[in-house]
């Protein structure tokens, strides 16, 4: 064959590098010739790179079992051998100094455990929508309207419904687009499904386009997806909900029937949406057919119900699709169909941003946060790094002990290398020992800690084979992090110094205190920010929200027969006993949602303002004791109230009204209603937010009804609720809660960062004491024959108790010290997340101080108290 | 017996040295036996049972014959030895005993 320098095709590299790493020399040269043989036969009748995949292949197949075995004599060989002895040494040492040896393995399990926790529960939360094959072509329009801010954000999800269409059939980048209603009856997502004779509450009923089985991922199980929900009346429903209403027999062409009414064909079932979708669908409904259910005008411009989601062409950018929105609002909207004529500018999202990347309103499940992720898998890390660091300090600690081998190591001819890689052997060893723990324990604790995070995760490796990959990654990362550093301090002892004996300097002590400083910064920062957190929490517990909490039962009425009947219910109610108010009204004083602009007659211009806005009957001012500042509230005495209406302080103050009272507003119908009294301001969101401008009309017939309760036989007045609900309706359950607990449930969120950085906070403290525990009674080891000495002449306990713990106490002070201004910093940080919070306080820096001293001192105190307590005789008669 | 003992792919990887006579290298074994049997077998593969028949001492090896298209790499040329020569005589006697004590059954090795 010709060779030819300028095109010379040379195979990779890499494998031959491999090879001659693996197996003995004698053979590698026939070996590499061979190889490099093949490989220009196959450039003869093949491609490049298949010749070169080929190559590998060959070069890879190479690396047989009995190969290795047979080549190299592993068995024979030194390296083999060695790691024998390694083994076998690590085990002895691993006995010999037993109490070391759990500090580090309790540690690095405990690490371990955290770490391994944190990072499956923020994989799991970025996969979420990965499934989908379109995900990167998926977008979804959001609004957004400057000025108004609504819970803290002016984005908001929902849009129009004509949008879909005319986006599909106007604009050439959109390959599909579907609409996504979820009808929220009475504010509740539940809707009542009947098949045959038997009535369902189902949560994930949507209404939805065909082109939604062309956007995103479904696995169809029966009917053709192409024709799924193109004709009137049908519905597509999951796997498990096919199961639960049919059981065993095909529902297809069977029926259900929404609101237990109207009666949908099934014409298709699909595989249910995995969990990790930011909606879920169970039960999906032909999108026209719905609105005509709702008499909704889906042709109108004006009103926002839908979600609206794209499928964009291959190649199309999203940002030349948003420079175009402008011009499809003015086409559609110029006369101002915009509900409230504000100003407000469409956006596009991608799919794969709205779980971890979005804070929008009014969306369809709670969303997370991709910054919280970070904090969490930031503070994984940071367990794992206290580990760590027991580690290295008590090995360091621990090295004396083992001069004496290190040097007749060394006689014997023991390379550094050598040495490195045996310590690097234990602590690999001793890693992977802490691994199989930890997911021992992981086993038994993660269905708990799935309950916790309210995911279902699991450590199936099977099914997540990266899992494998970050397992060995973490064990490796645990192994050399921990153990490099003791590796070369014990590896460069001197060998005749170490074997006569000599002190060996300690000079190193300076990192290990170091890294003691580095541990109990990190501690202190986190046992200071938990306590922040739950100085908040009750904060928000003990804060004067404005209205009542307690003895307050909320029922929820999701009839809307029974709605119209609402104002003799209520009196039915009234004359039960126990029950001393009822009240119903549109949204409890804890959560109001409802918002517009103001509106009044001979208004110049359009308000920029948006007021929540809240219906109320007779009595609900008063069964939650809100304030009346002016005026009067909603009275019977004044008879039909509809013509009336209040406002908050807030209110007043943003709408600049010297004397509000008597002025004329209008309401959502367009009627006139007169301004006759001002509440006091109350918290009508959580913390989280402002109190923002409200007003308050009049209605009765508003089916979310409040019951005052007098605090004796609770239950039994609720069972009589319970009975007087059954005579007025039979359709629906009766559903009732706490108004107490639904006031906590805003805090949910943050009930679990309390508690998650309480868990964070103990685990962090336990390891950094564990290492404490190992360095002090190493320090008391030490000092035995000096204490004895002192002793001997005269010195108090007190005084050696000082000199032992004096280093330690200031060590875990310092740290302090450096923890305080970063914890002050994040925690203000957290603070800012509520419009009103408390304040981190010099109390909660001293409280946690002292409970670092306290613990330490629990820590440090056991060993250090033996070494002060000895009988000198006995320490000191051995010489 | 077992350290005689030849598997059934050592027996046609001897074959094959034998077939190529003094060409018996790696890359020749390789295809003569993907030619023969029908299916690639892998350099990997050969290269164990060669070793081990080598262990065995029923091949000899010897460098030489670098040529440019290996990478100036040298080849290496096996041999059988009289014990390998003998371990394929018995094998192949070994089977023709168990042929023949076949019961009603004859069969024409001449094909």
């Amino acid at each position: 064959m010709k060779h030819d320098p300028q095109n010379h095709i040379s195979p990779p590299k890499w494998p031959l590098q491999l090879l001659k790493y693996l197996l003995e020399n004698d053979y590698l040269e026939e070996i590499e010739g061979d190889l490099a043989e093949s490989f220009e036969e196959n450039l003869k009748v093949c491609s490049r790179r298949r010749a070169r995949t080929l190559y590998i292949r060959e070069a890879l197949r190479f690396l047989r079992p009995g190969m290795i075995g047979m080549t190299t004599g592993i068995r024979e060989s030194n390296r083999y051998n060695m790691f024998k002895h390694y083994l076998l040494t690590t085990c002895r040492n691993f006995w010999r100094h037993k109490s070391y040896s759990f500090l580090n393995l309790i540690g690095l399990t405990a690490g371990l455990i955290a770490f391994i926790l944190i990072v499956l529960y923020v994989q799991y939360e970025f996969s979420f929508d990965q499934h989908h094959q379109n995900k990167d072509r998926i977008y979804r329009v959001i609004k957004e309207r400057s000025n108004q801010y609504y819970m803290g954000t002016n984005l908001n999800a929902l849009t129009r419904a004509p949008m879909a269409p005319t986006l599909m059939e106007e604009y050439p980048e959109v390959e599909a687009a579907t609409r996504l209603y979820l009808h929220l009856g009475n504010g509740s997502r539940e809707n009542l499904i009947g098949v045959g004779n038997q009535t369902y509450l189902e949560k994930l009923v949507f209404a939805t386009d065909p082109q939604t089985f062309e956007i995103f991922s479904f696995k169809s199980i029966a009917g053709n997806p192409e024709n799924f929900l193109k004709d009137k009346f049908t519905a597509v429903i999951t796997r498990s909900v096919a199961a639960k209403y049919f059981g065993d027999t095909d529902p297809m062409g069977k029926t259900l029937k929404y609101l237990n009414k109207h009666p949908f064909t099934i014409v298709g079932i699909v595989e249910d949406m995995p969990e990790n979708s930011h909606f879920r669908m169970e039960i999906m409904l032909d999108f026209e057919s719905m609105a005509v259910l709702e008499k909704r005008d889906i042709s109108q411009w004006s009103h926002y119900f839908v979600y609206t989601y794209l499928l964009l062409h291959e190649g199309a950018s999203p940002e030349s699709l948003t420079a175009k929105f402008p011009a499809l609002l003015d086409k559609y909207t110029e006369d101002k169909l915009d509900s409230d004529g504000q100003e407000s500018r469409l956006w596009l999202q991608k799919f794969s941003d709205i779980h971890l990347h979005s804070k929008v309103n009014f969306e369809i499940a709670i969303n997370n946060e991709a910054r919280k992720l970070y904090i969490f898998l930031l503070i994984g890390f940071l367990i794992l790094l206290i580990a760590c660091i027991n580690y290295v300090n008590l090995s360091t600690a621990n090295a004396l002990r083992r001069a004496k081998e290190i040097g007749i190591r060394k006689a014997a001819g023991a390379s550094r290398r050598e040495l490195v890689f045996q310590f690097l052997c234990e602590s690999g060893l001793l890693s992977a020992m802490a691994l199989l723990f930890s997911l021992a324990v992981i086993a038994f604790i993660l269905p708990y800690f799935s309950q916790f995070v309210d995911r279902n995760l699991s450590l199936n490796i099977r099914q997540q084979p990266w899992l494998l990959a970050f397992l060995a990654a973490s064990c490796l990362l645990v192994g050399v992090f921990s153990g490099l550093y003791p590796a070369f301090v014990l590896s460069s002892f001197r060998p005749v110094a170490a074997l006569k004996g000599y002190r060996i300097k300690g000079k190193k002590s300076s990192l290990r205190n170091a890294l003691v400083v580095i541990q109990f910064t990190i501690s202190a920062a986190l046992i200071i920010s938990a306590l922040v957190i739950s100085k908040q929490l009750n904060y928000i517990r003990d804060a004067d929200m404005g209205y009542a909490k307690d003895q307050i039962v909320i029922l929820k009425i999701r009839d809307r027969e029974l709605g119209k009947r609402l104002p003799v219910f209520k009196d039915e109610l009234r004359k039960l006993p126990g029950i001393l108010q009822v009240a119903s009204a549109n949204s409890m004083p804890n959560n109001i949602t409802a918002g517009s602009s103001p509106r009044w007659p001979g208004q110049q211009e359009e308000s920029e303002l948006r007021l929540y806005t809240n219906f109320v009957d007779y009595d609900y001012t008063e069964l939650f004791e809100l304030e009346v500042v002016r005026g009067r509230d909603f009275s019977r005495e004044f008879g039909d109230e509809r013509k009336s209406m209040l406002l908050n302080e807030s209110a007043v103050k943003a709408l600049g009204w010297e004397d509000p009272i008597g002025r004329q507003m209008l309401t959502w119908a367009d009627d006139t209603a007169t301004i006759v009294g001002i509440i006091k301001d109350f918290h009508q969101h959580s913390l989280h937010l402002e109190i923002a401008p409200l007003q308050v009309f009049f209605k009765d017939t508003y089916s979310n009804i409040a019951i005052k309760v007098s605090t004796k036989n609770i239950n039994e007045i609720i069972e009589s609720v319970k009975e007087k609900y059954g005579e007025f309706s039979d359709n629906y359950p009766f559903e009732y809660s706490f108004f107490n607990e639904l006031f906590e449930r805003a805090y949910l969120n943050d009930i679990k960062t309390s508690e998650m950085a309480n868990w964070f906070s103990f685990l962090i403290i336990i390891i950094a004491c564990l290492g404490l525990y190992g360095l002090s009674s190493f320090i008391a080891e030490l000092h035995t024959k000096e204490v004895g000495i002192r002793k001997v002449f005269g010195a108090s306990i007190a005084s050696i108790l000082m000199l032992l713990s004096r280093d330690f106490m200031l060590l875990v002070l310092l740290g302090f010290v450096l923890a305080v201004p970063i914890a002050y910093h994040a925690m203000s940080h957290w603070l800012d997340n509520f419009a009103y919070h408390t304040s981190i306080g010099f109390s909660t820096v001293i409280w946690a101080l002292l409970a670092m001293l306290l613990i330490t001192i629990i820590a440090v105190g056991h060993r250090i108290f033996k070494a002060a307590l000895n009988n000198p005789v006995s320490v000191l008669y051995q010489e | 017996m077992k350290g005689s003992y030849l598997g059934e792919f050592q027996e046609i990887v001897l074959l094959a040295v034998l077939v190529l006579d003094d060409n018996a290298y790696g890359v020749a074994i390789q295809e003569e036996l993907g030619r023969r049997i029908g299916r690639n077998i892998s350099r990997g593969a050969l290269h164990s049972a060669l070793s081990r028949l080598e262990a065995k001492s029923f091949l000899e090896s010897e460098m030489g014959g670098a040529t440019a298209e290996r990478g100036g790499r040298q080849k290496r040329f096996y041999f059988l030895t009289n014990l390998g020569k003998k371990a394929l005589v018995d094998a192949e006697q070994l089977r023709r005993q168990f042929y023949n004590s076949l019961p009603g059954l004859s069969l024409d090795f001449s094909m």
